[in-house]
């Protein structure tokens, strides 16, 4: 426990420029819309648009910009310390493969469901209580769409899983980062390709694929790590 | 192999071979470091003294082979080797954001047997600024902090690739006489690889020669001192050796001068030569471990 919780703190540590970026994109969104709707009728001469709308909104845009912190806490997660080499300090030391790796998904998969709850906390819970009359809690539930929040949640998973299993294999966190961008993309283009853009299931497709090769990219990150020997 | 039952063994490998595709880095070596032992580990660069350590830290795979470390198959049971293990290697790639007292931290809390009173001591030995970022210190600072992290969970094996290389001869000195006279005193195995060969002869107990992956000497210090002498021989006008003495490692004629370096040396020796060849004078020359890894070096190289 002592040496999970020295991992963990390492990796804390090492992730963080990334933690903090995403951290900002979290919070970015609403430190800049939140102001800028509250004093709309003052500086821009409109109408500020109903809280709950207001925050629905800015909830999914973080929760697009936290897409970029997912490929980058992938990315990063390994090669990171293959880069300055301190992946070697670490692999003359007692712990097991398995406990580095454990520490660095913990972290990785605990930021990414953190930036989801804030977010899915402001959407689902604190949008709908700042509704003044009924019409503006009615309008707040319509805003909040289904299909793009399964949409984000399984693209953050593609997304982070290619990335993980890029940063599993090369020893540069950008090319890692880059390479997770590679299978969503592609993907996307099969599917278009293949079904085309007027397919009634394009989406349902797309979320399917994007979370099993996701889960599946991560799971082999995971499984070439623990085998491989150097580090 | 490799038995269970060798457990006075401190290293013990069996056909361990390294292959980098058609480069064979090292080949079927056979190694056996009792514990307690001080082991220098010497040959040219490239000649696989660090990819068979890497090997033994379970740091690199082995292409076949087996590798026990403190009776651990070191395929087996990497983690449970590392702890009883301390390692310190030619290059440092300690954490350089860490502060020194946040790296002595980090590794305190993965060391069952670590001992504060002995790391507060090398701190201090060393002159270690605890806050300082590992950025900030110099190269042979880096280096004490290392031996500091690799000593301080009193490891039973402590094994050092180039321990002293880099470090300016007042440290260097400093970490011979100090710190590794001290660890090699405590009775616990080390193995360490050098160039300085002044410092192997001065320290261990036992050497290994290794040269394009292969092991051609592993006996003690005094053994191969006291066993390999170089003869010099000053042959009559018109003679030309010819055959050579058993163990003649490396020879060399010109100018009726004939110098070859034989081990396993005896009296019976330089009656061979005497008896083969015309022999105007001839005299025996002690040499240091230096002289004698040149000549093994040399004598190979000749040969291939």
């Amino acid at each position: 426990m002592k040496a999970m919780k020295a991992l963990l703190w390492k990796d804390c540590r090492v992730n963080g420029l990334v933690l903090i970026v995403g951290a900002v994109l979290v919070v970015g969104p609403f430190l800049i819309a939140v102001p800028v709707n509250f004093y709309s009728e003052r500086v821009f001469g409109a109408l500020p648009r109903p809280w709950p709308q207001q925050l629905t909104t800015i909830g999914l845009a973080s929760l697009s910009f936290s897409l970029l912190t997912m490929v980058m806490l992938g990315g990063n997660a390994i090669a990171g310390e293959r880069a300055d080499r301190s992946a070697e300090f670490l692999a003359y030391l007692p712990p097991s493969r398995r406990a580095i790796i454990t520490s660095k998904a913990v972290l990785a998969i605990g930021a990414g469901l953190a930036v989801w709850l804030v977010n899915l906390g402001v959407i689902y819970v604190l949008a709908p209580r700042t509704a003044r009359i009924p019409e503006e809690l009615a309008m707040h539930l319509g805003d909040v769409q289904g299909d793009t929040l399964v949409f984000l949640a399984a693209l953050s998973v593609y997304l982070f899983g290619s990335a993980w299993l890029g940063s599993c294999l090369v020893a540069s966190p950008a090319i890692a980062t880059g390479l997770g961008f590679v299978p969503p993309f592609i993907t996307g283009c099969l599917l278009l390709y293949f079904l085309g853009p007027e397919h009634p299931d394009i989406d349902a497709w797309y979320y399917t694929l994007a979370v099993t090769l996701g889960v599946l990219f991560f799971v082999a990150g995971v499984a070439y790590y623990v085998r491989r020997v150097e580090p | 192999m490799v038995a269970n039952a060798s457990c006075q063994l401190a290293i013990e490998t069996a056909g361990l071979t390294k292959r980098f595709g058609r480069t064979t880095a090292v080949d079927d070596l056979t190694l056996r470091i009792p514990k307690g032992s001080t082991f220098g580990f010497i040959g040219p660069n490239g000649a696989g003294k660090t990819t068979t350590i890497r090997m033994l830290m379970r740091n690199l795979r082995m292409t076949c082979g087996e590798a026990r470390v403190l009776g651990i198959d070191v395929t087996a049971d990497p983690a449970g080797m590392k702890q009883r293990v301390g390692y310190v290697p030619e290059l440092h790639y300690v954490y350089r954001w860490m502060r020194v007292h946040q790296v002595i931290g980090f590794c305190r809390s993965l060391y069952a047997t670590w001992n504060d009173e002995l790391c507060a001591e090398l701190l201090r030995l060393f002159e270690l600024d605890a806050n300082k970022k590992v950025k900030h210190l110099s190269k042979g600072m880096v280096a004490k902090l290392a031996l500091l992290l690799a000593v301080a969970h009193e490891p039973e094996l402590l094994i050092l690739d180039e321990p002293t290389s880099g470090l300016d001869a007042i440290i260097r000195e400093e970490f011979l006489d100090g710190v590794l006279r001290t660890i090699c005193e405590r009775q616990n195995t080390v193995l360490f690889s050098s160039h300085t060969l002044s410092d192997v002869q001065r320290l261990a107990d036992r050497v290994g020669i290794i040269y394009e992956g292969r092991l051609l000497v592993d006996c003690p210090t005094e053994d191969l001192l006291t066993g390999t002498k170089r003869i010099r021989a000053v042959l009559r006008d018109g003679c030309t050796p010819g055959e050579v003495p058993e163990g003649t490692i490396w020879q060399r004629f010109g100018h009726r001068e004939w110098l070859l370096t034989v081990r396993g040396f005896s009296p019976a020796t330089l009656e061979f030569v005497r008896g083969k060849y015309a022999v105007d004078s001839i005299e025996v020359i002690d040499l240091g471990l230096e002289d004698v890894f040149k000549d093994f070096v040399k004598g190979r190289r000749a040969s291939a």
